[in-house]
């Protein structure tokens, strides 16, 4: 369904002196039809601008993204225009996502005005659907967002997403301004749409508690990077990179499967604009040798669909 | 030893909609060199509990009950005495450290106002001490760190200042207002790590909504819904055997222990449901949970919960 192929993005800045970001470096996955992939790593690791660049929001630096077979980036306005409402995505803040001074009913109709979906007469009867759909009482249609609380309006978005009936889902930190109760009923309930409606995921999270729930796979990202992608449940029971090593320990407060101590990182990721050389992580890594200073490691293959970039597999 | 109790204690804020109860009658303790977790979810009061101990909140707030501090009724004395209660006896560190810093003062001299205000040392001992603190919190090159402002800290060193500015005058109690929100998670570890050296010395009250901090830390764990405590025991008792119906649902609800929602969602802190405020989203709610406020029950030796069927 979707094939991530060499995904490149820098950010430029400076006019005279320039200076280059690498939000996102040489990134390839695919994703199967009605599967999930959970993208995984800290702020600033590039995780949102690939989602971004998926949506064509941004433009690549290099690399290709096929949608069902198609090269995103090859097309025109008009045919992107087409393809648009088979990818969506949703954002962190519901809140935010919203038109403050539409009401629900009008935030959900609009998609469907705009693409010219259903006809005017049956939007009513639509909307009241997938209101239902998202487990919404009908008097919701009538009220404001700021009536609603997080969890309620992120249903509305889902909502609205659901409108376009669309085939790939970009999911952006959907739970992580939500409470853990309220957060609990929004993935299970993406969990449901997806069966019934065989949507495929890209499910973008700092939360590897909530990836490993939500994913079939997972990459997980350090500086622009994917430094280890696998089945999720080779990544939580057989873990090769050490950073994946500290961010699963840093969930769990315990060590990662397989490893006895829990791994507490020193230090802070660097800035993307001073990458270090070698391995990007060696910095920080607590078992970097002399190799990794100097050459960065490629992703390897170390079992099933499941890679590592790391001189020590 | 107690160091701190607070009994009967409620804060109500008058607002034209009706009254806001964001705490309602709570009783706890905390023991000399304890660390007590408080948690729950968005709006249910844990905040406001924590702003209550320190005298914080506006003058148009309600506030009853006792909070008994080292022998010292807080809310009796006045605002001169509890001033010197505030960073030296009890110093709080608050949530969000980008917007609790001076964006317009260096680090240092922040650090430093405290200490010069409370130990009367000099202004240049004072700095001393602080590059001291800094380095107590582990932050690189401390002198020189000193010297900048908060905008070219992260966010984990910002909490890292936090922590520093509340150890500064070493107090007996300190209370954490989510310390941890907002940092990513490989650094969420390493201020875990710190909080446990400081924890040492000193009393706690850890607020917070994120359990794997709160059993890392916490010797003892109470659970707010709706203003009040609904479960109180040992951290090993919350997570081991849970009794409370909230407090099932709240791990039940955490991805890694499978995901089941608690339906419905907190009541508003203006509008309580009569009887058990929990009994809307409660699946073991019977005819009485919807008549009758249930009190709060010792169980068995410490343990204590809010429900008519426990």
């Amino acid at each position: 369904m979707l094939e991530v192929d060499r995904l490149t993005k820098y950010f430029s800045s400076g006019l005279i002196q320039k200076r280059y970001l690498r939000a996102v470096d040489d990134v390839s996955f695919k994703i199967e039809k009605g599967r999930t992939l959970g993208l995984v790593g800290e702020s600033g690791c590039g995780k949102t601008t690939i989602g971004r660049l998926i949506l064509r929001l941004i433009k690549p630096t290099d690399g290709k993204v096929l949608f069902d077979g198609i090269d995103l980036f090859a097309l025109k306005k008009r045919e992107l225009r087409k393809i648009r409402p088979r990818i969506q995505m949703i954002f962190q803040d519901p809140d935010s996502s919203l038109n403050p001074r539409m009401k629900i009913g009008t935030s959900i109709a609009e998609p469907l005005k705009l693409h010219g979906i259903i006809p005017k007469d049956k939007r009513g009867k639509k909307i009241s659907e997938l209101i239902e759909t998202v487990g919404l009482n009908p008097e919701h249609v009538n009220r404001y967002p700021y009536q609603l609380s997080g969890g309620q309006n992120q249903r509305v978005v889902l909502a609205r997403i659901l409108a376009m009936n669309p085939d790939l889902i970009i999911a952006d930190e959907p739970t992580s301004s939500l409470d853990v109760s309220v957060q609990a009923q929004i993935l299970n309930l993406m969990k449901d749409l997806q069966k019934e409606f065989d949507h495929t995921y890209l499910f973008i999270s700092h939360d590897l508690d909530v990836v490993r729930i939500m994913a079939d796979q997972i990459a997980v990202m350090y500086l622009g990077r994917i430094v280890e992608i696998g089945e999720t449940i080779d990544i939580f029971n057989g873990a090769k990179h050490p950073y994946t090593h500290a961010l699963l320990s840093a969930a769990t407060m315990e060590p990662a499967v397989g490893q006895r101590k829990q791994v507490i990182l020193k230090g802070e990721t660097p800035g993307p604009t001073d990458i270090p050389a070698g391995c990007r992580f060696h910095k920080r890594c607590p078992r970097r040798e002399e190799i990794c200073m100097i050459k960065d490691p490629e992703l390897v293959e170390v079992g099933g669909g499941h890679y590592v970039a790391c001189h020590f597999v | 030893m107690t160091l701190l109790r607070i009994s009967d204690l409620r804060t109500y804020f008058p607002t034209p909609d009706g009254i806001v109860r964001a705490v309602d009658t709570i009783d706890l303790s905390i023991r000399e060199r304890e660390t007590l977790g408080l948690i729950g979810e968005t709006g249910c009061g844990k905040t406001v509990l924590g702003l209550t101990l320190m005298r914080l909140l506006q003058s148009s707030t309600k506030t009853e009950g006792t909070i008994i501090y080292k022998g010292t009724n807080l809310l009796k004395i006045s605002e001169a005495e509890m001033r010197m209660i505030r960073g030296e006896e009890i110093a709080m560190i608050l949530q969000n450290p980008t917007t609790s810093l001076n964006p317009v003062m260096r680090v240092g001299e922040q650090i430093a106002e405290a200490i010069q205000l409370h130990q009367g040392l000099s202004k240049r001992d004072s700095k001393e001490k602080a590059i001291e603190m800094l380095d107590a919190v582990r932050i690189p090159s401390p002198s020189q760190r000193a010297n900048e402002y908060p905008h070219e800290f992260s966010g984990g060193m910002k909490q890292r200042v936090m922590i520093a500015m509340g150890l500064a005058c070493n107090p007996s109690l300190i209370i954490a207002d989510e310390p941890t929100k907002g940092l990513d998670v490989t650094i969420k570890s390493q201020i875990v790590k710190l909080l446990k050296e400081v924890t040492k010395e000193r009393a706690m009250l850890i607020i917070t909504h994120d359990l794997g901090v709160a059993r890392a830390l916490c010797d003892r764990i109470a659970l707010m819904y709706a203003g009040e405590l609904v479960e109180y025991a040992t951290t090993r008792k919350i997570f081991e055997a849970p009794l409370h119906p909230y407090t099932r649902g709240f791990l039940g609800s955490l991805p890694r222990n499978g995901l089941v929602p608690i339906p419905g969602m907190s009541p508003s802190l203006i509008n309580l449901p009569l009887g058990c405020r929990f009994h809307p989203r409660c699946a073991n709610a019977k005819a009485i949970c919807r008549k009758k406020h249930p009190g709060m029950v010792e169980i068995e030796d410490g343990h204590f919960v809010r429900c008519f069927h426990a």
